[in-house]
């Protein structure tokens, strides 16, 4: 059985915004060699003895260039990174980059130089705004691409600056885009002989993401605002029970969901409560947006989650087909009898000793199982290309 | 004549609905598959009635959140609890090349539509699932939106404030970004192999684990430090100052990112707050990592001077990352970026006139995906596949539909 991607062999150069898309690549079965100018490049934690100590360390980037290989070949401008970068490319199937334009040509990696020597090449590019238009250039971080494509304006409170999610979004849509695109030029090209430019922006991504805020505006004059810390409505929200916090949908964007159920649930523990949820006011979507109808719906609830903790509240609430769910963090999930039962972690010893967990891959295939470590496999094809 | 996409051949038996299925499903349509989206009009999809509405007016064929996960698609009314529907649908299976479901775990198998069955009619087929949590394991009958994955993936809970509440994205994030593409990259791996062997598969895509895997950092950080990661707002590591800044305005926000020590000369130099430079421990990244907070207040006084547009225009010229905190006003109106990349397109509805859909964030040189056509009316495809694809004759087609198998 071999995994999905055997045999594609992808080369990544300064990946940036498309540094998901090697991991994930590399999961699916691909060889993908990342060429850095020295060892002072590797991931935290191949390079420092300590790293598990270290203060400013950035896991989800430590994550992200998790998986492949790293090659040390010098500066790319250097004659030992261009000859690297030569033999790469003509055994490449993929190339990846999250370079400029201006840096593409600085390399000789143009399309145009590309489709002229390697016609068969796919070359992922993701950068943050694109290889062309106004801002192509400007300087870019995550955190400016999930505002400048309006995913930020959504999030955090009212009253207080708009809040980054975490684990770099922008990165992770852009890269998620681009190996999906990927895979298609690879289709394409494996079936005709004919590689293409694969022009992936992260601020696209973001903007692809904003649920149907463009579609409020666009539709109904109305814009979205971040609301972090409200219920949009009554009973779509995060509750508190004995030992934490329970999410609850039984409405979203104006519509019910599964309300009867919901009702009936309560309702085999406590007529009364459930009694006072069959008042005709719960089904008025419009009543449930304001502010009286989103504290009484706490009250009543609460007063029923309190004395209950968050696990038998979402067995017993899902089992009466009600979408409740836990509010969980990560320690939780690295002890969750769930995600243990699927053998989700994976666990490797890094090379100060120390053994740690790290998600599985976020998909199983049952003829061509995906899956990929922390720390390089030793692919290769590189060498042999040299 | 516009050339066919690149997946242009593939059919797809679109079982999917509300977010995360569909959105999948849209990408495949936007390059190419002939996507046939099996819906029912007794239990319709509970985003064909969701705001936003065309003019505010409600309607199963007038909303904005349904059209923007199901362009470029054909819609089928087919009534499974019937063992005709059931039986038309196993045809569109035969006939299928992907086969596509984000229902809670065992609703296909009860259908008689599971891997199983799909497999004994189509062993080429490549079956996506999109089990909330998994088709095993204690929780595996779990059902649930993209709102509440971000809380159990514990991603809501590590978004915020610090010193405040967890807040997530604001959206039903889940199913906008990991999930549908997560599946829709397993799918075209699976297809890969498929056109290679000729086998099918299946594909499994938990939405759980999918969804842990895009803030697969925080697992990796409780793992090394036996602690979850707390609520860090729009903090970095080994970057300052990194946040959001208000500017000019009311509700009107900055986001800057220094990440280098000429960035931060750059910063204070375009602000005019030479005050900051001439603070010797901010030279370097260390000296402001460690005093964030400080320089969050400082920053915070002088960008208020300043008009938005005008500051992160300055900025990325003198090479700091900088950019508008845009609303989807800003986004679809003044975005010069994204209209260069023509990230909107408008595309004509019988019922909602012209509404804006996103196109694709890849542009591919040679063989681009394109958005074609709107999202389709309830059913409005149903003769037309029902004939077309299952090959019925319109005599068939007449006395199933007396039987209100299309339905």
């Amino acid at each position: 059985v071999s995994a999905p991607l055997t045999g594609v062999q992808v080369l990544e150069v300064e990946p940036g915004f498309g540094v998901y898309a090697g991991r994930l690549l590399a999961s699916l079965g691909a060889d993908v060699v990342t060429l850095v100018a020295s060892e002072d490049e590797f991931p935290v934690f191949a390079r420092h003895k300590n790293a598990t100590v270290l203060a400013e360390t950035d896991y989800t980037a430590e994550f992200h260039r998790s998986g492949r290989q790293y090659d040390v070949v010098g500066p790319l401008t250097s004659e030992g990174g261009r000859r690297a970068l030569r033999a790469g490319l003509d055994a490449a199937g993929i190339l990846l980059t999250g370079l400029r334009t201006s840096e593409l040509r600085a390399l000789d990696l143009t399309p145009a130089a590309l489709r002229e020597r390697h016609p068969r090449l796919v070359h992922l590019s993701v950068t943050p705004y694109g290889l062309d238009g106004p801002r192509a250039e400007d300087p870019a971080c995550d955190l400016t691409v999930v505002a400048a494509g309006g995913l930020l304006s959504l999030a955090g409170e009212p009253g207080r600056a708009p809040t980054r999610p975490y684990g770099h979004q922008a990165v992770v849509a852009a890269s998620l885009h681009g190996t999906f695109a990927a895979l298609v030029a690879l289709r394409v090209a494996e079936a005709s002989g004919e590689g293409q430019l694969v022009d992936v922006s992260a601020h696209d991504a973001v903007a692809h993401s904003l649920e149907n805020a463009a579609q409020f505006w666009d539709l109904e004059g109305v814009i979205r605002h971040r609301t972090g810390g409200e219920d949009p409505e009554a009973g779509n929200g995060l509750y508190a029970c004995a030992d934490g916090h329970v999410y609850l949908m039984t409405a979203m964007h104006g519509g019910l969901i599964g309300w009867d159920r919901f009702v009936r649930w309560l309702g085999s523990y406590d007529g009364d409560l459930a009694a006072l949820l069959l008042h005709e006011q719960w089904l008025d979507m419009t009543w449930r947006r304001t502010n009286e109808a989103k504290v009484q719906f706490r009250q009543l609830f609460e007063s029923f989650t309190l004395p209950r903790n968050e696990r038998d509240l979402f067995v017993d609430g899902q089992a009466n087909g009600v979408a409740i769910a836990p509010v969980a963090d990560a320690m939780n999930l690295l002890s969750s009898p769930q995600l243990s039962e699927r053998d989700f972690f994976r666990q490797e010893v890094l090379p100060n000793g120390r053994t740690v967990s790290f998600p599985g891959p976020p998909f199983r295939m049952s003829r061509t199982p995906a899956d990929v470590a922390l720390y390089p496999r030793l692919g290769a094809w590189l060498e042999e290309a040299r | 004549m516009t050339a066919p996409g690149p997946l242009h051949g593939i059919r797809v038996a679109d079982f999917t609905w509300v977010g995360a299925g569909p959105f999948a499903t849209k990408q495949l349509a936007e390059f190419g598959a002939d996507v046939i989206k099996v819906e029912s009009s007794v239990r319709t999809d509970d985003i064909r009635t969701m705001r936003p509405f065309k003019d505010g007016v409600a309607g199963v064929n007038r909303s904005g959140y349904f059209a923007n996960r199901n362009p470029n698609k054909r819609s089928i009314l087919l009534d499974l609890r019937q063992d005709a529907g059931r039986r038309l649908a196993l045809r569109l299976i035969e006939r299928s090349d992907i086969v596509a479901n984000n229902f809670t775990s065992g609703v296909m198998d009860r259908l008689g539509l599971g891997y199983e069955a799909v497999r004994a009619v189509n062993p080429s087929a490549i079956y996506l699932s999109m089990p909330m949590v998994g088709d095993e394991g204690p929780d595996r009958a779990s059902r649930g939106y993209g709102l509440m994955l971000g809380a159990m993936s514990g991603f809501i809970g590590v978004s915020g404030h610090a010193d405040g509440n967890p807040v997530g994205t604001g959206t039903n994030y889940p199913d906008h970004v990991p999930n549908p593409l997560h599946a829709a990259i397993a799918v075209m791996a699976a297809l890969r192999h498929r056109d290679a062997t000729g086998e099918g598969q299946h594909v499994e895509l938990s939405q759980l684990e999918s969804t842990v895997n895009v803030i697969g950092g925080s697992i990796l950080e409780a793992s090394v430090t036996s602690r979850a990661p707390r609520r860090q707002g729009n903090a970095q590591p080994g970057a300052a100052p990194h946040g959001v800044y208000p500017c000019a305005g009311t509700d009107t926000w900055c986001a800057i990112g220094v990440f280098t020590d000429e960035q931060w000369t750059a910063l204070c130099r375009t602000l005019d707050a030479g005050e900051l430079l001439a603070v010797d421990r901010w030279r370097t990244a260390e000296g402001r990592c460690a005093d964030r907070d400080l320089i969050d207040a400082e920053l915070v006084a002088s960008t208020q001077r300043h008009e938005v547009w005008a500051l992160t225009d300055r900025l990325c010229t003198n090479g700091v990352p900088a950019a508008v905190v845009e609303d989807a006003r800003d986004v679809t109106l003044h975005d010069a970026q994204l209209r260069h990349r023509g990230h909107w397109v408008a595309l004509p509805h019988v019922e909602m006139g012209s509404s804006l859909y996103d196109a694709s964030a890849a542009r591919l040189s040679r063989t681009p995906g394109r958005l074609t056509s709107a999202a389709p009316r309830l059913g409005e495809h149903t003769r037309e596949v029902a004939c077309d694809v299952l090959g019925l004759t319109a005599e068939e087609y007449e006395a199933l539909d007396r039987e209100h198998v299309f339905r």
